[in-house]
């Protein structure tokens, strides 16, 4: 979806709240992909993806046109819903693995594509170790270094959802992949 | 590893890819399924230590001397006009109101106008439900209790 197409979508859904089934059909899909590979678990990336979007049409009204795609927003409001989920846990992460394996022992509504999701997961040996070390670092290395390399958002993307200028992204992100890596090699 | 080589690692990062389909409607728990289950287990520790004493000592006759104090303090309670419902909140209020957090966080409503119908669905989260299920069984003993002392 184009800028234009997105600020005559906004417009729309102003006027006509129904209209907001368009914008939830057409992210659904991104957002709950950035919540599932943050958080490794498709119950709570289910959670969080509804409260997203709930939190997004509380608040569309209130939102003012800045040339700022309304996908960053989006991935703005998911990004703190995320982060407020690792805060709470900051001090005691747990394996990423143990995580799937409880919630595969949970029934859920979807659970051929929970199934299918938390398979696809474990053939990631790689990322389930970067996701792992990553939810150890803090918050705001978390978000750039999931966001650049996890949903391969450039340093502008990353700045418009994160609110922040370009450089601090780019500083943020140097600092936290040696953090990052130092994890990895411990 | 240099950091080079790990940024170049992390670039070619593999993701796995999230085929979700965009669900026909968001089921929104009205309360935290968590925290009820943990408020819950809160709310019900003391009455179920109550009632494991008096199972102790009444079916097993093991007295700990635990449920003796524990009479005098309800007694005690009692029979001041302050704090006469501090016993009572204790042992059904609080399970009541373990019972209801805990119903809300795994419940879905919802209302049908077409067919005029009220669905009602629950999620299997099974903290939620031992704890629903354990809540219910003390308020179940207390008000038994309460019907067989004063129906007497």
């Amino acid at each position: 979806m184009t800028l234009d197409q997105e600020r005559e979508l906004l417009l729309r859904i102003q006027s006509d709240r129904k209209e907001f089934g368009i914008l939830f059909d057409h992210y659904y899909k991104p957002i709950f992909g950035y919540l599932y590979r943050r958080t490794g678990t498709y119950d709570l990336a289910k959670d969080m993806a509804a409260e997203t979007f709930l939190k997004a049409f509380l608040r569309i009204d209130s939102f003012v046109w800045k040339d700022i795609a309304i996908s960053s927003w989006l991935y703005r409001i998911a990004t703190n819903e995320a982060n407020q989920f690792f805060r709470k846990r900051k001090y005691k992460a747990a394996a990423l693995e143990s995580m799937v394996d409880f919630d595969l022992a949970t029934q859920v509504d979807s659970e051929e594509e929970k199934h299918s999701l938390d398979a696809e997961l474990k053939q990631h040996d790689d990322f389930i170790l970067i996701q792992q070390k990553l939810s150890l670092l803090n918050i705001r290395d978390q978000e750039v270094i999931a966001l650049r390399y996890f949903e391969n958002k450039d340093n502008r993307e990353i700045s418009a959802i994160l609110g922040k200028p370009e450089g601090t992204i780019k500083s943020l992100l140097s600092r936290g992949l040696e953090k990052l890596r130092q994890r990895v090699l411990s | 590893m240099k950091p080079e080589d790990f940024e170049k690692k992390m670039e070619g990062l593999s993701t796995p890819k999230s085929d979700a389909v965009p669900p026909k409607e968001l089921r929104l728990a009205i309360v935290s399924a968590q925290r009820s289950a943990v408020m819950g287990i809160w709310f019900i520790v003391m009455p179920w230590f109550l009632l494991m004493c008096v199972i102790m000592k009444y079916i097993f006759h093991i007295n700990l001397g635990i449920i003796d104090t524990l009479k005098q303090m309800m007694r005690a309670l009692d029979k001041s006009p302050q704090t006469w419902w501090i016993g009572p909140m204790m042992l059904m209020g609080l399970p009541i109101v373990s019972i209801i957090m805990n119903t809300l966080a795994i419940s879905h409503f919802q209302w049908e106008s077409y067919t005029g119908s009220l669905i009602v669905s629950i999620r299997m989260r099974w903290l939620n439900l031992s704890v629903l299920v354990v809540s219910t069984g003390i308020v179940g003993i207390f008000f038994l209790y309460l019907i067989t002392e004063n129906c007497r």
